[in-house]
């Protein structure tokens, strides 16, 4: 009965996020055009209905090296984020506890999420360089034996750059509810700010969330920290091959990734995870209010931090190395000295 | 109106190729998406330089002789549905560059666009105006939620 | 014979190594609109050397006008671009104007001066947004084009259209294009509101750090090289040379303004000279209005004769700008263009070695290239 009503919760809670999810580009997009003085498009159009769109059209096979696992990768995008969204939730850490359910757990899920993207920019073969037709007469100019390559291999060598350590400050952050509450396990940490309230309002807590929020930036590659996608330039580098539905699917992973960037927030920092727990009703009113707060927090949480990447992202040009590896070394250091205050607290 | 064409409706994302020509009609289509005085967004468009992503081909100027297959290449590269829209008088009829001396036709001009690829929606002008460019794409919309490939 | 002159290094030097890797953009890119093709060597995401392939875009704009009547073959150069368009016809009058000897009447002169400097101010603020767009900060770049829009209503005002306006003809301006006294009040205005915002966005562009810290050092250009490489207008200016063809052009005798210089020839003073060459021209049009005397805008008076070949420079916003004329029978016997952009393609080649391929398309983009003007005398050869 128990294993019933805690997947009939999950279900329920990935019904919620799926439904709230494919809000939030329509929000960044509208803070982002509100910050830029322009009424901006509908709060449903940049979510849902482009995700929609998307699936109604035609699929044509991707100029990409194996184009077969190329198209699988948004689905392991999505398929990733998921499990993180499950991970979170404490029925899980019951039945199946241990490291699945800690943050090395999430980390590794992370990463991995981050290493898809240079399989993505590797695989991709885009017609807007190298294979665009060009009559090439001049070529007689200047270094004729120097081999062509796509512009998506530029994005790639750059998407090692932020793997290695363009998202350092936000593993750095993770890691400080750790410390402050002995324990690497989602459900310790939780009920640790049951009992003592939440790490957001101490002074490691706030430090932390500076470092959160900037390594949350690099992870969804937001627009400072977007140079592997930069217009510019590599135009849309990894996800330039995406055609039809696969496209639809990578825009609904990305912004389930930044709706569980909020629940990882509200989780560790707040103390309160995404949890439909339906064996709470019997508790009476309480319980409905105990679910509408662990609803409605993580929401919140999102809802937040969707809006404040694209304030950022609409007041901030595109780093390159040169920006983007002081800005990197900063909130590190900011995140080391949330570390060590929260050691000596 | 079913869920496949609004969903078409309310999100749309336009290309822009620009095949030689004056320069001109391309600034206007560029200004109508990033000057907040028109702000194509609020039409729920959306500027994009994916082809893949593209649904409505914004193509300005004569197709001189070397942009022939670029343009090509990259009207292939959209998934269907896709519709094309050939903005300003370069594109519709060669203008200037394609009549020269009367009769004479232009060695180096391939088009008007129609000759390249097939158009759905003309906006005339040169230059095109912003609020003919809006007026052009958005008079389009129903022609994409009708089509169903 | 590859010779070095005093430390610049000199293309023969480059060619001699060996890049392993190219990376072409074009010929559609978001950051350079017009179909050109740039080719970057590079190691490890620095750009060893660049190398920019132009002649897609070749239309034979001056094949088509030689036997066209005078007027009809200024009206054609107006099409060479849609950017400095007034700046081709003003350019291709005087020519034509010098080549059969008309008197232009005073207050046409005046107000070609004015069609001239609103359309630097709104390809300056072309340039200014199209920067910031490459830099990546979008909303600076839409605030420019909000304030661009103003200038694009006094064109319209003027021409009675937004790009390709037609201002001058031969022997004066359009009489549609003279001002009343209404509309002067009204360019006065715009001037006031130009002043003030540009003013405001200078302030908050050059207070922001991050951008601050994007363009300086970026794509920088030594004078010396400047001058090898024959570049002309603000880019050559932005490198600390004191050169510009108004001041000997007998239209802006009158007039007195200031030639901004910057000094690094990178991509901040680029922009902050062209920002600052803003306030010049609004200064330049408040002159102009406030000098014009009345009288008759357009001189009737003339007849055909045949000429020899006839120069004519003047400074358009990116540059000096070459044309000429040779007339018979009242047609065109022969037209030779040459646009600012021709010579500043050597200047972007230089500009964005050394750095990664970000920058260098903002090196590029800083010397405000328009390559729909500069593809006219190439060869074209069919496959």
């Amino acid at each position: 009965m128990y294993e019933l009503t805690a997947i009939g919760s999950i279900i329920l809670t990935f019904i919620i996020a799926g439904l709230v999810c494919l809000w939030l580009p329509g929000i960044e997009k509208k803070v982002e055009a509100r910050v830029q003085q322009r009424i901006g498009p509908n709060l449903s159009s940049p979510g849902i209905y482009m995700t929609l769109k998307f699936f109604f059209k035609e699929v044509l096979s991707p100029n990409a090296r194996m184009p077969r696992v190329y198209n699988a990768l948004p689905f392991v995008i999505l398929l990733i984020v998921s499990v993180i969204l499950i991970i979170l939730t404490p029925d899980v850490a019951i039945y199946v506890g241990g490291a699945a359910t800690s943050l090395v757990a999430l980390v590794g899920l992370l990463k991995v999420e981050e290493i898809v993207y240079l399989f993505m920019s590797s695989f991709s073969q885009s017609i807007m360089s190298k294979t665009m037709p060009f009559p090439d007469q001049s070529k007689g100019g200047k270094h004729l034996d120097a081999k062509q390559s796509f512009i998506e291999q530029v994005s790639a060598s750059r998407s090692l750059r932020l793997i290695s350590f363009g998202s350092l400050p936000f593993y750095i952050a993770l890691f400080i509810p750790a410390i402050m509450t002995g324990s690497i396990d989602f459900f310790d940490i939780t009920l640790y700010q049951l009992l003592y309230g939440p790490i957001l309002f101490t002074l490691p807590g706030i430090l932390a969330t500076i470092a959160f929020f900037v390594g949350f930036l690099v992870i969804i590659n937001e627009n400072p920290f977007s140079y592997m996608m930069g217009h510019s330039d590599v135009i849309q580098g990894p996800l330039f091959e995406y055609v039809a539905k696969y496209r639809a699917i990578y825009t609904m992973g990305h912004a389930l990734l930044i709706f569980v960037g909020g629940c990882i927030f509200s989780t560790l920092f707040l103390g309160v995870a995404p949890y439909v727990d339906l064996g709470m009703l019997s508790l009476g009113w309480i319980g409905v209010i105990s679910i509408l707060i662990h609803i409605l927090v993580p929401i919140i949480c999102s809802i937040i931090l969707a809006a404040a990447a694209s304030v950022v992202s609409a007041f901030s040009p595109l780093y390159t190395n040169r920006e983007i590896l002081p800005t990197i070394l900063g909130t590190s250091v900011v995140g080391v000295l949330a570390l060590v205050v929260a050691v000596f607290i | 109106m079913g869920i496949k064409a609004t969903s078409r409706k309310k999100a749309i994302h336009i290309m822009l190729v620009y095949t030689g020509g004056c320069n001109g009609c391309d600034i206007e289509i560029v200004n109508t998406v990033l000057s907040p005085k028109f702000d194509i967004e609020q039409y729920n468009v959306y500027l994009t330089w994916n082809p893949r992503e593209a649904d409505i081909l914004v193509v300005t100027g004569p197709v001189t002789h070397w942009t022939k297959k670029p343009l090509q290449k990259i009207y292939e590269a959209i998934p269907n549905p896709k519709l094309v829209v050939a903005a300003g008088a370069c594109a519709l009829t060669g203008g200037v560059y394609k009549n020269i001396h009367g009769e004479i036709p232009s060695e180096e001009i391939e088009g008007p666009v129609e000759n390249v690829i097939p158009v759905d929606a003309k906006l005339p002008g040169c230059a095109v105006r912003p609020q003919d460019v809006i007026a052009g794409v958005v008079s389009a919309l129903p022609l994409l939620a009708e089509l169903d490939k | 014979m590859v010779t070095k002159i005093d430390g610049a290094t000199t293309c023969n030097d480059v060619e001699r190594q060996v890049f392993e890797t190219e990376i072409n953009m074009g010929t559609v890119h978001p950051a350079a609109l017009e179909p050109y093709r740039v080719r970057l060597f590079i190691e490890d995401e620095i750009v060893k050397d660049a190398e920019i392939t132009v002649g897609l875009n070749h239309r034979g704009i001056e094949r088509i006008m030689e036997g066209l009547p005078v007027e009809k073959a200024n009206s054609l150069t107006e099409k060479v671009c849609g950017i400095c368009s007034n700046g081709h016809i003003f350019n291709s009058c005087r020519a034509g104007e010098g080549a059969i000897g008309i008197d232009i009447p005073e207050r046409a002169v005046y107000l070609r001066v004015i069609a001239e400097e609103l359309e630097r101010l709104h390809s300056h603020m072309l340039y200014l947004g199209h920067g910031s767009e490459v830099v990546g900060h979008e909303t600076l770049c839409m605030r420019i084009f909000y304030i661009r829009e103003s200038v694009m209503q006094l064109l319209f005002m003027m021409g009675g259209n937004r790009v390709q306006y037609g201002i001058p003809i031969l022997g004066g301006v359009r009489p549609r294009a003279d001002l009343s006294e209404m509309e002067k009040q009204k360019v006065l205005e715009t001037m006031d509101y130009i002043d003030d915002k540009v003013g405001v966005f200078a302030e908050r562009f050059v207070s922001d750090p991050a951008v601050m810290h994007r363009i300086t050092g970026t794509g920088e250009l030594s004078q010396k090289q400047a001058l090898k490489l024959a570049v002309t207008g603000p880019s050559l200016r932005a490198t600390g040379y004191e050169y510009d063809y108004r001041t000997k052009m007998p239209e802006y005798d009158s007039i007195e303004f200031d030639i901004i210089t910057q000094d690094g020839g990178d991509v901040r003073a680029n922009i902050l000279m062209r920002a600052t060459e803003i306030f010049e021209s609004t200064k330049i049009i408040r002159q102009a209005i406030r000098d014009m005397p009345e009288g008759p805008v357009v001189n009737r008076d003339w007849e055909m004769v045949d000429s020899p070949v006839y120069k004519s420079y003047i400074e358009v916003p990116r540059g000096v700008c070459y044309h000429s004329y040779g007339l018979e029978d009242g047609k065109v016997r022969h037209s030779v263009i040459r646009t600012p952009s021709m010579s500043n393609i050597g200047a972007m080649q230089e500009s964005c070695i050394g750095h990664p391929v970000q920058d260098a398309q903002l090196a590029i983009v800083s010397c405000d290239p328009c390559f729909t003007c500069t593809d006219r005398a190439i060869q074209i050869i069919k496959l």
